[in-house]
This record gives structure tokens, sequence and C-alpha cells, in this order.
């Protein structure tokens, strides 16, 4: 059927060697393992016990496959996330892990999780503080005493070692939100700002993420048809609620003294107490049906602050309640222009320049529990904006899309299937219409030869494989069939009839190809548009079909119609 | 005196035609007479020869006919005449048994092609008229779905078989004031569940009230969209844009391809560009309008210029029409992913038409009907196969947004094989039958 001369001549075009020259580099980007073992680090929670043993946290952009993957903790293979979580759930505080990874071996102590609540009593506490000293021109410590209120401490289980893992990648495909589960929020400003306010805005908004935790992120510019600017943010990996709301804030925090502005968030803070021992859960209460609990931590203000707040209850009037002096306007604290919290000044106060002062806030639920993790994820939310400060533009949220793993994975699975069972009804339809068996290799090659090329290029890119991408290989594909069927027609037609000698190989291939540019200029111009239109929502689609159909036009398809003459030539 | 010898080469041409269409290897397999010139520069030197050749046909036949297919090509007179090396290949047997009913099929087509245009133009009637209808009720050219409309949709995985109706009238009790429809996905073994799609509820009441029916749901079996409704309204009105600007230089690439004569496709180019920029940034009724009527005095231009250019834009706004009038009737809803898919139909439906143009037009083997039987036989495998491609997609996929872009791709590719051959081919055969083209 295929003798040697054929093969021969059909290595002999360049066509060919182009071919497996991409073919060759697109499995290289790809680097397929399917058995990859492990859990892949996605991230390291900062702080946590797991950053504290050295444990890096992953470049957002790195390729999936050069990503860290815990192989073993304590000897003890870990091979799937089910694996890691079971493993993970019968910790016990003061243990020493050995993770065993790729690349090194991490020794991370387990720590206690405490519950702090504060007493009605106080204590003096030491603290060092670093002042600049004129005389001798250089920085010391100072030790200083002040008055806190006593706590509590109770352990009440073990702390997360703050690790986020997933499944280790079987190549360097990067699965769209939509197939690896997480969340893509799309924000718009609520009123047109410079560019360049635009990415003071995105790295803000990058910041925020890593403070919080977060960094298997994406956070980019986008642009529609009606040149309006929109934000489009991409977190890989299951993350929480209040992640969304983290987004949208302005962050526009105040400090007011009847209605006077003592401190602005960024600006004016210059540190925020995020440890334990200055930032903690105060005390729980039974409010109405449910609880709430109160949150407090401290934060460093600038000098400038500082005197503008003394000067501002230089001359207040002090008023007695229960024995304590306060002054008769309160702190009150604004995030967003909304009141957060207004606090009684203490008397000792009036008219001091104090530059560490201590914030608070509340949470509510239904149960005690419930208040708790709601206040301390509003104060969590509270330290990351006052340190990445506001915002220049408020944001709304225009779309917000939270993905699951579970039904991610189970797509993937159901689209190879799909994949395979349409590739093999095509070459089928092919093979019984042109009667002949060797007909279906150079199509079933240049089909696969098609999708691997392409799925290389993304990796090499770093644009993400989503469902809608998936379509959009699949129309690519379809149209290589037609491109395909063209090049058949075209070039064999001739070889059958009696008379054939009069058009060389090389105008039949040109006829064909007439035909196949036709298509491929209408069905890319089409896809132009999109690439603008819709806040880049359609922006994969549009792109994956036409490098896919330009990957066909010229790479597999000129190398389809070598194979193709020689085979058909018999 | 010249029709004279002209009915005699129509008889001797229709007889080999009965059996034209047989086997694509035929028609499309004898390139052999193309002449060399560049494909575009060719068709002006072409209609000066035809002239000449309507004379010379006859005699050139009978020659041909004593000659046994000894064919000398590249002189363009010569490059008209069917060969008669196809009509021996057309006797095969094995083609006449394998298909004898097609005779009537391929009479009825070479023969009354006009009449079957009447099925196209029902066709584009009754497209119109459903949109226009959708229109009156809902407002809009299409019913659009939550990601257009903006709310809440929940795809959630469960382990158990439930009827999704039973969901709905759960739902829709708890929250009498909302619109909520449920639907159920997935069809491989043990992976499914249902799509919960709403408007006017809160994300998180939605969520708890389907918690309390299901209990042992898990935060990682479903997954929420919310989309803002603001979104979903610039999201649509950019899409016609795109759609717009999509047709237009889709229709300037195949005037590019199979109009004539530089000066107008230099003129073309450049007021394509001007329209595209027009639309692209236009914002008020005003520019749009004008971008419309720009539009519609182009493809006025390309009709009296190029018909079988307009002929091929004409099929691709059938086709998307079509589509979505279907699209309409089977009360689907168009979600962004829909969006994708028609503006592909814009670009990707077009192919057989090309195709066919192609060869119709560039082509000198056999007559105008030999040449377009022999693009049906090519043409109708490409739809076929792509046709396959999509429906099993379109059936085995468990996304909603795969299975949404594949229905449209079939309908679009389904109504591309009638508005191709009937339709396209049609004007095609009447304009090249004007010019004298056999």
């Amino acid at each position: 059927m295929i003798d040697t001369m054929s093969l021969k001549k059909v290595f002999q075009s360049w066509r060919i060697w182009v071919l497996i020259i991409c073919l060759v580099f697109s499995l290289v980007a790809l680097y397929p393992y399917p058995w990859a073992d492990g859990v892949a680090i996605r991230s390291v929670v900062k702080d946590s016990a797991a950053s504290l043993g050295n444990i890096q946290n992953p470049k957002p952009n790195a390729p999936p496959m050069s990503r860290e993957v815990i192989s073993a903790i304590n000897n003890i293979p870990i091979k799937t996330t089910d694996d890691y979580a079971a493993f993970t759930n019968k910790l016990t505080a003061g243990v020493t892990l050995s993770i065993k990874t790729n690349k090194d071996i991490y020794k991370v102590i387990v720590r206690p999780k405490y519950n702090i609540t504060t007493l009605n009593e106080t204590e003096l506490l030491n603290y060092t503080e670093s002042t600049f000293n004129e005389t001798l021109n250089t920085t010391v410590n100072v030790t200083k005493q002040k008055t806190v209120f006593k706590t509590e401490k109770t352990v009440i289980g073990v702390e997360d070692i703050g690790l986020r893992v997933y499944n280790a990648p079987t190549s360097n495909i990067r699965m769209g939100l939509d197939l690896q589960g997480g969340t893509r929020v799309l924000l718009k400003p609520e009123e047109t700002i410079p560019r360049e306010e635009l990415d003071t805005v995105v790295e803000n908004m990058k910041e925020r993420l890593n403070v919080y935790g977060l960094s298997d992120i994406v956070v980019k510019t986008t642009t529609d048809l009606d040149g309006q600017d929109f934000i489009l943010v991409e977190i890989a990996g299951a993350t929480d609620d209040e992640v969304k709301d983290l987004l949208a804030r302005q962050g526009k925090f105040e400090g007011k003294i009847s209605n006077q502005t003592v401190f602005k968030g960024g600006q004016d803070i210059k540190y925020v107490c995020k440890t334990a021992d200055c930032s903690r859960i105060q005390s729980c209460d039974r409010s109405g049906t449910g609880y709430a609990c109160r949150f407090s931590f401290a934060i460093t203000l600038s000098p400038d602050s500082a005197q503008r707040q003394a000067s501002l209850t230089k001359d207040m009037p002090v008023k007695i309640e229960n024995g304590e002096g306060f002054l008769e306007s309160n702190l009150d604290l604004y995030m967003d222009d909304e009141l957060v919290d207004s606090l009684r000044i203490g008397e000792s106060l009036k008219g001091r320049a104090e530059t560490d002062i201590s914030i608070s806030g509340s949470g509510t639920g239904a149960t005690q529990q419930e208040a708790m993790t709601s206040a301390t994820q509003n104060m969590k939310r509270l330290q990351t904006v006052l340190i990445t400060g506001s915002l220049p533009v408020k944001l709304t949220i225009m779309n917000s899309n939270n993905m699951s793993p579970t039904l991610g994975n189970e797509f993937i699975g159901n689209t190879l299937w799909v994949g395979f069972v349409a590739m093999i009804l095509v070459v089928l339809v092919i093979m019984l219409r042109y009667r002949k068996f060797v007909v279906s290799i150079p199509v079933t090659i240049t089909l696969f030869s098609e999708v691997v090329i392409l799925l290389g290029v993304a990796a090499l890119i770093g644009w993400n494989i989503d469902l809608i991408a998936i379509a959009a290989i699949i129309i690519a594909i379809g149209t290589g069939v037609d491109s395909q069927l063209v090049i058949i027609d075209e070039i064999s037609g001739s070889y059958r009839s009696d008379d054939s000698s009069n058009l060389g190989w090389k105008d039949r291939i040109k006829n064909a190809f007439f035909i196949v540019f036709a298509s491929y200029f209408t069905l890319v111009v089409a896809m132009i548009p999109l690439l603008f239109a819709g806040a880049g929502l359609l922006k994969g689609f549009a792109l994956t079909t036409i490098l896919g159909v330009s990957i066909g036009v010229f790479i597999t398809r000129p190398a389809f119609a070598v194979i193709a003459e020689n085979l058909l030539k018999e | 005196m010249g029709d004279e010898s002209f009915k005699d080469v129509d008889e001797l041409i229709e007889e080999s035609e009965e059996s034209a269409g047989e086997s694509e290897e035929s028609i499309s397999g004898s390139p052999t007479q193309k002449a060399s010139e560049s494909p575009i520069t060719k068709n002006n030197s072409n209609q000066q020869n035809r002239n000449q050749s309507n004379h010379n046909q006859p005699n050139h036949r009978k020659e041909q006919l004593v000659a046994q297919g000894k064919l000398v090509k590249t002189t363009p007179e010569k490059t008209i005449t069917p060969n008669i090396p196809q009509k021996k290949k057309h006797e095969h047997p094995v083609h006449h048994e394998a298909h004898p009913k097609h005779h009537f099929l391929i009479g009825l087509f070479e023969k009354h092609y006009k009449p079957l245009m009447l099925i196209s133009m029902l066709l584009l009637i009754f497209s119109i008229g459903v949109i226009g209808y959708t229109y009156v009720k809902t407002g809009d050219i299409v019913d659009k779905g939550v990601t257009l409309k903006g709310g809440i949709t929940l795809t959630v995985q469960l382990s158990e078989k439930v009827n999704p109706d039973d969901i709905q009238t759960y739902f829709r009790e708890q929250f009498p004031k909302a619109d909520i429809s449920v639907r159920a996905f997935g069809r491989t073994e043990g992976f499914g569940g249902i799509i919960v799609e709403s408007s006017g509820v809160e994300e998180t009441q939605l969520i708890s009230t389907l918690k309390t029916r299901f209990p042992n749901l898990k935060d990682t079996d479903y997954s929420t969209q919310i989309d803002g409704p603001s979104l979903g309204a610039s999201f649509f009105s950019q899409t016609l844009k795109a759609v717009f600007i999509a047709f237009l230089f889709m229709s300037l690439v195949v005037f590019l391809y199979f109009g004539e004569g530089l000066k107008w496709k230099w003129i073309m180019t450049i007021v394509s560009l001007v329209i595209g920029f027009v639309m692209f940034y236009a914002h008020s009724i005003i520019t749009y309008s004008i971008a419309i009527i720009l539009l519609i005095i182009m493809m006025v231009q390309y009709y009296r210029i190029s018909v079988p250019s307009f002929a091929i834009i004409l099929c691709a706004f059938s086709d998307v029409l079509f589509s979505l009038a279907i699209f309409n009737l089977s009360g689907m809803k168009l979600n962004i992913g829909g969006v994708a898919a028609f503006l592909m139909l814009v670009g990707y439906s077009i192919d057989t038409d090309i195709l066919m143009s192609v060869r119709v037009l560039k082509r000198r083997e056999g007559t105008v009907f030999d040449r377009i039987m022999g693009s049906m036989k090519t043409g109708m495998m490409m739809s076929i196969s792509a046709l396959i491609a999509v429906l099993s997609a379109y059936f085995l996929s468990s996304s909603d947004i795969i299975r949404e872009i594949m229905f449209i791709l079939a309908v679009g590719l389904f109504a591309d094989i009638i508005f191709t051959w009937i339709q396209n081919a049609g004007i095609l055969r009447m304009h090249l039958d004007k010019k004298g083209w056999k």
C-alpha cells in the first residue's frame, strides 16, 4: 500500500519537515507526562507555617510543569489532593513535618491555633521601638512599656500549615478557570480614568490579593468596542467569597473626629499589625437573635495625622461616664463613605499626638462561631485594604463567576471523549466516501497535529484553554477537514481521469489552496471583531479559532497535501 | 443564425450532463485545461473570448467528438468547451448502477433551478418572519439568556438523578416573584446535574434554598455565575456591532476574490475600512444609521459589479438569519457562547459557496452545470463531515456553552446546504446564462 518509494518522496518535501519541527516544538512546550502524581503547590499563605519553613510561593505565570510538586510528607506518599487532605486533617500541634518535593525537602513545624480573648484586666507590656537618635546619628531601639488589656490564649486546634495545593499537572496546558475551578470577576470603573490610573488600580489589586494570601492570580485590563475599560481578575483554585468584596472595595478609609478628617488609609497609615499579639477578636456577645463579635488591631499613624488629631481634640469638652472620662466626639471610621465603627476617645488622649491607635469593628452571625468567622474575615479585609491603600476610582462588579473544580474535572473528561468520538467519526466518513483506507492516515495525522500544535502554542504563550476555547478547537479542526477534502479532490481528480498530464502537481496544489485560503481569510476577518467586543469575554474563542486555522493553513494542510498526493498516486 | 447551432450543442451537452454529477473526479478532476493566467486578471479577457467562442463552439465540439478527447489546452476559446474524456468516464457502469435515482433529481436541479429557488426564498422570508415575530413579542431579535440579560446561573453537580421540573417548581414556590428556570445537563454515566438560571434573586438566598433541597451538597459541587444586567446589555449591542463588522469584511474578502477590476477593489477596500471605523467608534443612533446605510449601498454596488460575490454574501446572510430563526423557535436562550457561534457562521458557513464559485468561475472544464455538480460532490462531503463533528459534540458534550455553540453551527451548516446549492448556485447560473456562459 505505502511503499518505501512514496514514503521517501514524502520526506523529501520541506513541508513535511516544517510540520515535524513544529510538532516536536509543540511537544516540548507541552511536556506531557500523564503519569505525574503528587500535589502541586498553588500558593503559600503569608506568615503560615509553610512560609516559615521556606516553601516559596510559585510565580503566577510559571508554566504548570515547572511548579513545585509535593511527593511525600514524613515519608508517606502523597499522590492526590485527597491524600493531602487526609494527611493534614490528622495533624497535631508541635509536630515537625518533612515535606518532600521535586526540588527540596522542607521542615515545617505545625503550629497550634489559638483563640485569643481580651479580659477585663490590664497589664504592662514591654515593647521595643526604633527611634532616630540625633546626637548619635543612628537608629536605636528603645524599650518602652504600655498598658494593654490582658488576653487569654486557648488552644482550639491546629493551624493550617498554609499550603494551597492541586493535583500535579500532567502537561503544560493551562486549564481555564471553568475546567480547573476558580473565580473570575469582571469589574468596571464607575467613571473613565486615564490609562496610568487604571494601571495603578491593577497593581493595587494584585497587591491586595497577595496581601490576602492569593498568588495564583491574573489581573488585567480589557477594553470593549465602546472604548470602555474593564478589569478582569482571575483567581485559580477555590477561593473564599469575601475575595469578591475585597476586589470591589475602593478602600477609601478615613478616620474622622466631628466630621473632620484625621487620617486616611494609605498615606497616613505607616503600619498595620496583623500578628496575633496585636490583632484579635475581642469579645463576643449576644445581639438580637444572633451574636456579634468585635475585633481590634493596632495601627501606627504618621506623625502628621497624629498632630491633626491632637489639635482637633485640644479644646474638646470631656464627659464622664461610669467614672471614666471620654471626649465628647467619637473617632468615626469610614470605609468607602460608610460608617464602619465609632470609637470613644479616652480622656488621656486629649490634645496628645498619639501615633499608635487601635482600630476596631465587628462581625455578626447566627451562632457564635459564625459571628467569629465573620469578624475575622472583616478584620482581614480591613487590614488588607489599609495596607494597600485605596483605589483611585470606585469599581462595580459586572460579572462574577465562581467555578467548581469538581465540575471542571468532569468537563475535561467529557471533552476528551467528545473530541475523540468526533475525530473517529469524521475519519470514518471520509474513509467511506473515498473507499480507501489509506486516506484515513493523512487525515488523522493532520487532525492530530493541528490539535497538538495549537495546544503547544497556547502553552508557550501562556493562555488558558477553557470550555469555549475547546469549542473553537473543534471548529478549527472542522475547517481543517473541509480544507483536506478540497485538497484531496483537487489533486486526486485529475489522476483518475485518462488525461491528466496537463496540470502539474504544483498547479493542482495552487488550485486547492486558492480555495482553502479564501475560506481562511473569510473566517479570520469574521473573528477579528470578537477580539475587541464584549470586554474580552470571547477573546479566547476568537484567538483560538484564528490561531487554529492559521496553523492549519500554513503548517499542517500543506504537509497534508504532500502526503495525500503521494498516497493517492498509487 | 447562431441560435440554431446553439440548440444542437445544448442538447449534446445535456446528454452528457445526465450523468455529469455521478462522480466528482470527472469534473473537478480535469482542471486540465485551466489556462495558466492568474485568476484575477483572467476574467476580463474571458469575457471577450467568450463572445468569439459562442460562434466557434459547435465546430470545436464536433472536432473534439472526432478527436476523442485529445485536448490541447491553453487557448481560451477551447477552454470553455466540454471535453469528451469526461463523458467516457461518466459511463463507468459502477457509478450508474450505484445511484440510479439521481437522474431525476439531477434533472430537476439542472432544468428547473429557477422554481427551486422559491424554496430558498420562502425559507428566507420565513426566517425574517420568525425574527420579526420574536422582536414584536420580546422586544429583541432573540430571546436572551441570563448571561446577556443579567442574573445568576448555578451549575450543580448531583450524584442522584432528579427531575429538573420538580426542582423548578420547588424554586418557583420559594421565590414566587423571581424568574427561575431549571434544566438538566450531562449525559455520560455518573456525571450530571442541573442548571438553575434565575434573575431577581440574591445569590445567598438561592444557594441556601438549594442546600435545603440537597443537604449533602458541598461547596465544590456547584459553580455560580453572576452577571450584571448592564454588562449583558452592552455585550449584546457590541455583538451586533461585531456581526456588522465581521459581515462587512467578509464581504470585502469575497469581493477581492471574485470581483473584477482593480479600481473597484481599491475603492471597496477603502470604503469598507471607512465604514468599519465609523461602526467601530459609533456611539449614537445617527452614526449607526450612517454605517448601516453605507453598508446597504455597498451591497447594492456589489450586486451591480459582481453578482457572484453578492450571491455568496447573500448566502452568509441567509445562513445567519435562518439559524437565528430556528434558534428562536427552539426555545433556547442566547448566551455568550451562542454569540460566538453566530459570528463563526458569518465566516465559516460560506466555505462551500467559495468552493463552488471558484470552480465555476475560475475553472474551464465542462459546462457551468458540470462544475456545479462537481463542486457539490466536494461541498456536500465538507458539509457532512462538519455536521458530523458538530452534531457529535452537540449530543455528547455535557457543557452547556459547547452545546449551544454546536447547535447554532449545526443549524447554520444545514441551512448552508440549501442556500449554497439552490440559492447561490441559482443566482450564479442566472447570471452566467445572461452572460452567455455554458
